[in-house]
Formats: C-alpha cells, sequence, structure tokens
C-alpha cells in the first residue's frame, strides 16, 4: 500500500479556531415523502417527523423546494425567533454510564452509534481517528481540541467497557498544537495510546489505518466526531449544531464554524466569508466532494462536513498519455484502460489527482461502473 | 459534475522538461565525442560540431509546422520528444538534407494514421530514416575519426561513450542517469527498460560467447532506455511492463546479431510494440490461458 501526500496549496489558509454561527435568520429541514404538519411553532429539539428534530425554536412558514445533487426535495422553513425555547431541560449526569448511553442513543435513533456499541464481538483494539481525509478540512482534530477532556474521558470508558487491550487516538504528525494538548491531558488516561501518523491521503479511512497500524478484524473504529456527538447526549450539550470546515483559495481565510443543522450555506457566506473572485462552491471536500451551482440551495445537513469555495481555473484536458500513473496510485489498482474492476473504486479521486493529462477519471470510472451494473 | 478539485504538479509540461533536462548530459557529450574531438583534430569546421543540436532545431521547426499549426495540438505534448531523441539516434555521418526530407516524410506518415494503431512512433520514425540513409549510403555509424583511426578502449572506456553509435547514444553511464532523473522526479517507465536491458544483457552474452563488447556496441541499451519506454506505445500495468520488456530483451538481442547490429533494437520495439496489444488481449482470451494451463 503506497499512500501519498497530497500536495498543498499555499494560498489556501485556515483560522483554526472554532467560530460559532448559532443564530440563523431560518432552518429548512429536508424531507423526501410529502408531510402535513398542522403546527404553527415549533421548540428547539423538538421532533417534527421521522425523527428529525427541529434546531431552533420558531414559526412554521411553509414548505420550499430544495435541490441537492440534481434530485428536488421538498423542505420545511422555520423562521428563528431567537429565543431557544426547549421542551425538556437536559440534565448532566456525574458519571459516563455506557448502559444508559445506549438507553439514549436508541431512544434518539442514533442507530449507528447505537450498533457500535451493542456489538458483542470480542475487541482488541478500538481505534479513534481525528484525521479528516479531504485536505483543508479540520473538523475532527478542532473538535478535539475544544472537547478534549469530555472526549478522552468517554474514550477511556469504551475502553473499560469494551475490555479492549489498545486504545489508539489517531492524530497527524504535523497537528503540532493538539498533539501538546493531548500529551498533557493523556496523563490521565494511561490506556489511550497517541498514535502520530503521516499526512498521507486515506488514513482518514478505516481500512487503511488499519492496515497502517496492522490490526486485525477484532477492532473497532470511531471518528471523533461519533466520539463528539456521544458525549453530547451524556453531558447534555446542545445537540443542534454540527461543525463545518469552510476554506478555498477564492476567501481571504478558511473558519472551522460551529452551526446550526439545517441553516442555509447562503446565509452563512453572506454572515462570515468574503469571496475575491469569480469561484466554484464543492461541498464534502475537493478529492470526494461535488459541485454545486447556487450556495443559496444549499442547507447543511449531517452529511456536510465541508464546503470549498476555490477560484475558477481552466484546466483543458488532454489526450491520455498511458503513463499508468493512474494505475500505479489507485489503492485498489483499477485500470481506467480496461473496463473490468470498476465496481471496486472507493472514489477516493486520486485517479483524477495525479492525471498529468487533466483527464476526469474519477467520474469515468464511477459512470462507467454504474452502466455496467 | 464528480471531478477532483486538486491537481498534481505533474503535467504534461512538466514531465516533458525534466524528461529534457535528463537528456542534457547525454547530448554534451555527444556534441563532445563526435564534434570537439574531430574538430580537435583539423577533420570538420567549428560549426559542423553542432551537428546534433542543428538537426534538433530542424526537427522541432517540422514539429512545431505539422503538430502545432495543422493539427492544431497543444505545444507541450509528449509528441516533441520525437524531435528531440529521433536525432540523438543518427549515424554521425548523416547528411542534414536526406535526414530532413525523411523526418518530415515520417512526421506526416504518424499524423496521418488513425490513433487508433498502436507502435511505437519514435522507432517508426527512426526506421523509416535509416531505409532512406541506407538507400543513400549514409548510414555508417562511425564517426570521421573512428572511420580513420583505430582505437583499443578498455570496458570502462566504452561505459563512459567511446563506443561506436549514434549522435548523442553511446554514453551508457550517462543513459543511466537518464532512469534516475525520470523516475524520481517524472513518470517514466523504469520496470521497462530495466527488463529489456537485464534479458538483453542475458541472452546477448550467450549469443555472443560472453563478449562485453557486444552488449556495450550499438545503440542497444539507450534505445531501451529512451525508447522502448515510450509512454503512449508501451503497457501501463507493472506486470505488462517487464513481460514487453523481457520481450524486447530477447527479440533483441537476436535481431541484433543475426540481422542488423546497430538496428535491431529500434526494430524489435517497432515490432513489439505492434504485436503486444494482441499478445496482450490473447492472454486474456479464456479460451487460449486454460489450453496454456493444460
Amino acid at each position: 500500500m503506497n499512500l501519498i501526500s497530497l500536495e498543498k496549496n499555499p494560498e489556501i489558509k485556515i483560522n483554526q479556531k472554532l467560530e460559532k454561527f448559532l443564530n440563523p435568520d431560518c432552518i429548512e429541514i429536508p424531507f423526501e415523502n410529502m408531510i402535513n404538519i398542522q403546527k404553527k411553532y415549533v421548540y428547539k429539539d423538538e421532533t417534527i417527523f421521522n425523527n428529525t428534530k427541529s434546531t431552533i425554536s420558531g414559526i412554521i412558514k411553509g414548505y420550499k423546494k430544495y435541490c441537492n445533487k440534481n434530485k428536488i426535495l421538498h423542505t420545511l422553513f422555520i423562521e428563528n425567533d431567537f429565543r431557544e425555547m426547549t421542551e425538556n431541560k437536559k440534565v448532566k449526569p456525574d458519571k459516563i454510564d455506557i448502559k444508559n448511553l445506549i438507553k439514549i442513543l436508541k431512544d434518539n435513533n442514533e442507530l449507528n452509534l447505537y450498533q457500535k456499541l451493542v456489538n458483542n464481538n470480542l475487541i482488541k483494539n478500538i481505534v479513534i481517528s481525528a484525521i479528516n481525509d479531504e485536505p483543508y478540512v479540520y473538523n475532527n482534530i478542532i473538535i478535539l481540541k475544544e472537547n478534549i477532556k469530555e472526549i478522552l474521558e468517554l474514550i477511556d470508558e469504551l475502553g473499560i467497557y469494551f475490555k479492549a487491550d489498545n486504545i489508539y487516538l489517531i492524530v497527524k504528525n504535523n497537528e503540532a498544537n493538539i498533539i501538546n494538548d493531548c500529551l498533557n491531558e493523556l496523563g490521565t488516561y494511561p490506556n489511550i495510546k497517541l498514535t502520530l501518523v503521516n499526512d498521507e491521503y486515506l488514513l482518514g479511512r478505516k481500512e487503511f489505518i488499519f492496515e497502517k497500524l496492522k490490526l486485525d478484524s477484532n477492532s473497532e473504529y470511531w471518528l471523533i466526531e461519533e466520539i463528539y456527538n456521544m458525549t453530547k447526549y451524556i453531558f447534555g450539550k446542545d445537540n443542534t449544531t454540527k461543525i463545518i470546515t469552510i476554506s478555498g483559495d477564492a476567501i481571504e481565510s478558511g473558519k472551522v464554524l460551529e452551526v446550526k443543522k439545517y441553516c442555509l450555506l447562503d446565509e452563512i457566506i453572506k454572515k462570515y466569508i468574503k469571496i475575491n473572485e469569480p469561484h466554484l462552491i464543492i461541498v464534502n471536500g475537493l478529492m470526494g466532494g461535488y459541485e454545486i451551482s447556487d450556495s443559496a440551495k444549499l442547507i447543511i445537513t449531517d452529511e456536510i462536513f465541508s464546503i470549498n469555495i476555490m477560484k475558477k481555473a481552466k484546466i483543458k484536458d488532454s489526450e491520455c498519455i498511458k503513463c499508468g500513473k493512474c494505475i500505479s496510485i489507485c489503492p485498489i489498482k483499477i485500470n481506467p484502460l480496461e473496463k473490468s474492476d470498476y465496481h471496486k473504486c472507493i472514489d477516493c479521486g486520486l485517479c483524477s489527482y495525479i492525471c498529468p493529462a487533466n483527464i476526469n477519471l474519477r467520474k469515468f470510472i464511477k459512470d462507467s461502473g454504474e452502466k455496467n451494473e | 459534475m464528480n471531478n477532483v478539485y486538486i491537481h498534481s504538479k505533474n503535467s504534461i509540461k512538466r514531465i516533458v522538461i525534466i524528461y529534457i533536462i535528463s537528456l542534457i548530459p547525454i547530448m554534451l557529450y555527444g556534441i563532445y565525442k563526435n564534434g570537439l574531438l574531430i574538430y580537435q583534430k583539423d577533420i570538420i569546421n567549428i560549426l559542423s560540431i553542432f551537428k546534433l543540436i542543428y538537426l534538433m532545431i530542424l526537427s522541432l521547426i517540422i514539429y512545431y509546422i505539422i503538430h502545432v499549426i495543422w493539427k492544431k495540438k497543444p505545444f507541450w505534448s509528449i509528441d516533441i520528444l520525437t524531435p528531440i531523441i529521433i536525432p540523438m539516434f543518427m549515424p554521425p555521418s548523416v547528411n542534414i538534407f536526406i535526414y530532413l526530407i525523411s523526418f518530415l516524410a515520417g512526421f506526416i506518415i504518424i499524423n496521418i494514421l488513425p490513433n487508433k494503431l498502436k507502435y511505437n512512433k519514435l522507432a517508426f520514425i527512426y526506421i523509416l530514416i535509416m531505409i532512406i540513409l541506407l538507400l543513400f549510403r549514409n548510414a555508417s555509424y562511425l564517426n570521421l575519426l573512428e572511420k580513420n583511426e583505430i582505437y583499443s578502449f578498455n570496458t570502462w572506456d566504452l561505459l563512459w561513450g567511446r563506443n561506436i553509435g549514434g549522435l548523442a547514444t553511446t554514453n551508457i553511464i550517462l543513459s543511466l542517469l537518464i532512469i534516475v532523473i525520470n523516475s524520481v522526479f517524472s513518470s517514466y517507465k523504469k520496470s521497462v527498460a530495466f527488463s529489456a536491458i537485464i534479458s538483453f544483457c542475458l541472452i546477448s552474452l550467450f549469443l555472443n560467447s560472453f563478449d562485453l563488447l557486444d552488449i556495450i556496441n550499438g545503440n542497444a541499451i539507450i534505445s531501451f532506455i529512451l525508447i522502448a519506454t515510450d509512454l503512449p506505445s508501451s503497457p501501463v500495468t507493472k506486470n505488462g511492463m517487464i513481460l514487453y520488456g523481457i520481450a524486447l530483451g530477447i527479440l533483441s538481442s537476436i535481431l541484433c546479431k543475426f540481422v542488423a547490429f546497430y538496428k535491431g533494437a529500434i526494430l524489435s520495439i517497432f515490432l513489439i510494440s505492434i504485436l503486444y496489444p494482441l499478445l496482450s488481449k490473447s492472454l486474456k482470451n479464456d479460451k487460449i490461458m486454460s489450453i496454456l494451463k493444460k
């Protein structure tokens, strides 16, 4: 396995301090099947439909149409009254109780986290990753930095609960600030091993970090963001926000922002970001993300973790020179010149990144794979 | 649209520039051996020292007219290596006018032939030029000094370029530098070069009663380094490259021994580049594979 470090663009700068945008004018909650809501007022954290909760308190103004990845979805439009009214007050527990946490997760329909906790298999190693694979995305590292005490406490409890032999906390070796913070805190938790890895693309994915650390199948993988989400339930924190990174070479300085779920990207850009020139908006990473035409239509849902605002560059593709770089760099060793194995593609984008002829191999392989299916 | 919005610096322009830079040492040595040394003996005039450069400039003009103006393709394409590499392989006594006409003909033909045809364009142009030069009896690889005097160089001298070969293809040590530079900084199919060199050396040693001079002399080794590794016509997978290189080494050693000592390697590169896609398809054919396994 030959992983590479992606070349960095010196024009992209990011302020690594968490900023908060918790008072949007409105939110729009997307839904697929048409629903009829009679209510006129919703509380913050109140379930509206299908375990979807409102992230603000306010007045339901109606429905809107919303477009994401060429799909038309409907949204429920709620106007913020800025009062953060809640039905129930959350009580902060004295002690972390994993069994209680499992129950809370089930009640709140957090099925992914729930499944991981009720896993009855023997777990030898727990891997906690603070790596964001996509370049210029710092969500996990900022979450760890801002909440290091609670996160380490929960990780330690998870180790005791699973009776794991090893707990690895994975951090990139160029994240000097957080390494220092971790070293200061880890004295209290001798079971947690701080593991530094090179800044190599794909180490943020489970299979690649397991291969790097030579771990077997008796290992469980968690992202810092998942641990953080659990700490929110345990410590009664606000569960209506999420962390996103906004960066790119078309803006002066990137930011890591805590925003209300279901707020509009357009509102965030208007309040926080100064865009200098003609630009592209790319959602969820420069390697594996997708381009959107209009920021007004993008809602910050659970799936969205980064926004890149990039200068419009004229990239011209040319004829394939058959250098073979795409094959040698592909972690699955897919050969784009042959029509087999396209279905194995993990959509990492490395083939397009390395191609000297600038051919959009990611799209070509994905489209060909879908056609074959 | 699913695209990747950052790209590595590994562009075609960069690949080509690094390749050209890596050729500079061996070109300078070629100018020294086939120009300066002969000039010092008062056999040629000062302008004739730079014959290699003249050939390159003329070839580049032809490239520009056909490739950029006529075909409207970008200047920095992988094809720019053709007018730079071909002059290096020319015999030192080549007539510039005959070369120019034959290069022009070769370059027009490769631009007219359909893109789907898979063959090594460099080898094709070289063979065409050599056929024309043979018709005009202008294809001798001896330079004016080598024609008049007898030398007794040792193996080390020959490795450093005192052997008989093209205008800039004799220095084997510096040609290895081309592999190193391109492998480290650019896209280079080193597996083709290494497997071809190793298989060629082993078989040639056997065929030539273990005489090392028969391997060092001629253009064979540098042909594997510069022409066989041509990106568009050689395989893209590692196993394919090794297989291609071995096939080249075997055929070259036979052709060099029994057909044409100086031209055998490039002739075999041309033949293998045509035959390899067919061989590769056959190997993937399940019926043939099952027969082979039996």
